[in-house]
């Protein structure tokens, strides 16, 4: 009962961390829409095949299935972390520098998700793909406070 | 019954035309739609329509059922055009081949291009120089741009070794199996009447715009997968649709107390 409850409860945390993956790529996709500068839009670009890349990582794990040693004794943190999953609507007139900023504060949210994930898990595959994922949305916190500078 | 397409009529609609030798191939007998010389003397399985050459061409019948027992058909020589062949020699050959049921069988193929259709004119030469290069001569494509990026693949996939030993290696570990998992994905019942190499192509070239190439390090069917998300045909995802924390606090009220307390759970 307990490893099919592990499992389900595995599956799900993956679930929830792809769905962050995506609505940071639709977000990403629309600002490239917005966003005239090509340095900027290029960026966009590099973080949404980042953010896909990621999706990928976290589904192959999710098809491999390696559910067993994960640790949920902590529930409220990804209760707290959930609350932050969605990125808000870009409005029309949003400028790059309003992108930007937003893209920010999201990708430190990802970067803090990823590490607490990390420390539930017992499997040192599994925690050390949380690790690297967390790693670089870090990196991607650089890129954007760079472009912001 | 309607007879089998003339040739000389359809390359008509197209006007001028040039055309490339593509040597000796597997083509599938279904795809043998016309013949140039004899369209109006043959029915649409290339049996002949006057009764009296018919009954002769029984007798005849029943000697190769037993000889094809034996021998394979000979190759026969026909055009392509536009995705059909036309028979310039062996209508009688393909007559047996679809009477008897025959899926595939050989022939010389020369490809007819029309000077008006540029695209197809390129994307006729790059097949050319696809199947010179590789060997492989049974992939199949509607949208013929495409072997020039499957070119590439094979070369990136051989790094220098020969391309056409390793394009065989190729096409059983690598094409082939990809190929299998686009049939099973929900890919392939979305766009049910595209080949299955067209839309492989439409996945590699996703990427490889976006990535610079299609990931490596995870399975094919998670490639489809991201795909699908990144183009809005959105799959079913078993897990989408439960709510984490519910789920969680519903399972919490059940999961022994003991479990709760150790590291692991």
């Amino acid at each position: 009962m307990a490893g099919f409850v592990r499992k389900v409860l595995f599956r799900l945390v993956l679930e929830d961390a792809i769905i962050r993956e995506e609505n940071a790529y639709r977000f990403y996709e629309s600002a490239m829409d917005r966003v005239s500068a090509a340095e900027v839009r290029q960026l966009l670009k590099k973080l949404c095949a980042e953010e896909l890349r990621h999706r990928l990582k976290l589904e192959e794990l999710q098809r491999r299935g390696e559910s067993e040693e994960m640790d949920f004794s902590r529930p409220q943190e990804i209760e707290l972390l959930q609350e932050e999953q969605s990125w808000p609507e870009l409005p029309d007139q949003a400028s790059a520098r309003d992108v930007l900023n937003l893209a920010l504060i999201k990708e430190k949210q990802a970067a803090r998700y990823y590490q607490l994930i990390a420390g539930r898990s017992a499997l040192r595959t599994v925690r050390e793909l949380f690790l690297l994922l967390a790693g670089e949305e870090t990196g991607h916190i650089r890129w954007v406070e760079k472009m912001l500078a | 019954m309607r007879g089998v397409k003339c040739f000389d009529e359809e390359i008509r609609r197209y006007g001028p035309y040039a055309t490339i030798e593509a040597g000796l191939r597997v083509i599938e007998v279904k795809r043998i739609t016309g013949s140039v010389n004899k369209c109006h003397e043959l029915d649409r399985r290339f049996r002949t329509i006057r009764r009296r050459d018919r009954r002769e061409r029984w007798r005849r019948s029943r000697l190769d059922r037993r000889s094809l027992e034996y021998y394979s058909i000979p190759p026969i020589d026909a055009y392509l055009l536009s995705g059909q062949y036309y028979v310039i020699d062996g209508n009688r050959r393909v007559a047996a081949a679809k009477q008897f049921g025959l899926e595939f069988m050989d022939a010389h193929v020369t490809e007819c291009v029309p000077h008006g259709d540029k695209e197809a004119h390129r994307g006729a030469v790059s097949r050319r120089l696809f199947e010179q290069q590789t060997g492989l001569k049974n992939i199949r494509l509607d949208y013929t741009s495409g072997y020039a990026d499957l070119l590439e693949e094979v070369r990136e996939y051989t790094e220098g070794y020969d391309i056409a030993e390793c394009a065989r290696q190729w096409y059983s570990e690598v094409y082939l199996p990809r190929l299998g998992l686009i049939a099973k994905s929900e890919l392939k019942s979305r766009y049910e009447h595209a080949r299955k190499g067209d839309l492989y192509l439409m996945v590699t070239r996703f990427f490889k715009a976006l990535m610079g190439g299609v990931p490596q390090d995870v399975g094919f069917d998670t490639v489809i997968s991201s795909f699908l998300f990144a183009r809005r045909l959105r799959s079913k995802r078993l897990f989408r649709r439960v709510p984490l924390r519910q789920v969680y606090t519903l399972l919490r009220g059940r999961v022994p107390r003991h479990l709760q307390q150790s590291k692991i759970w």
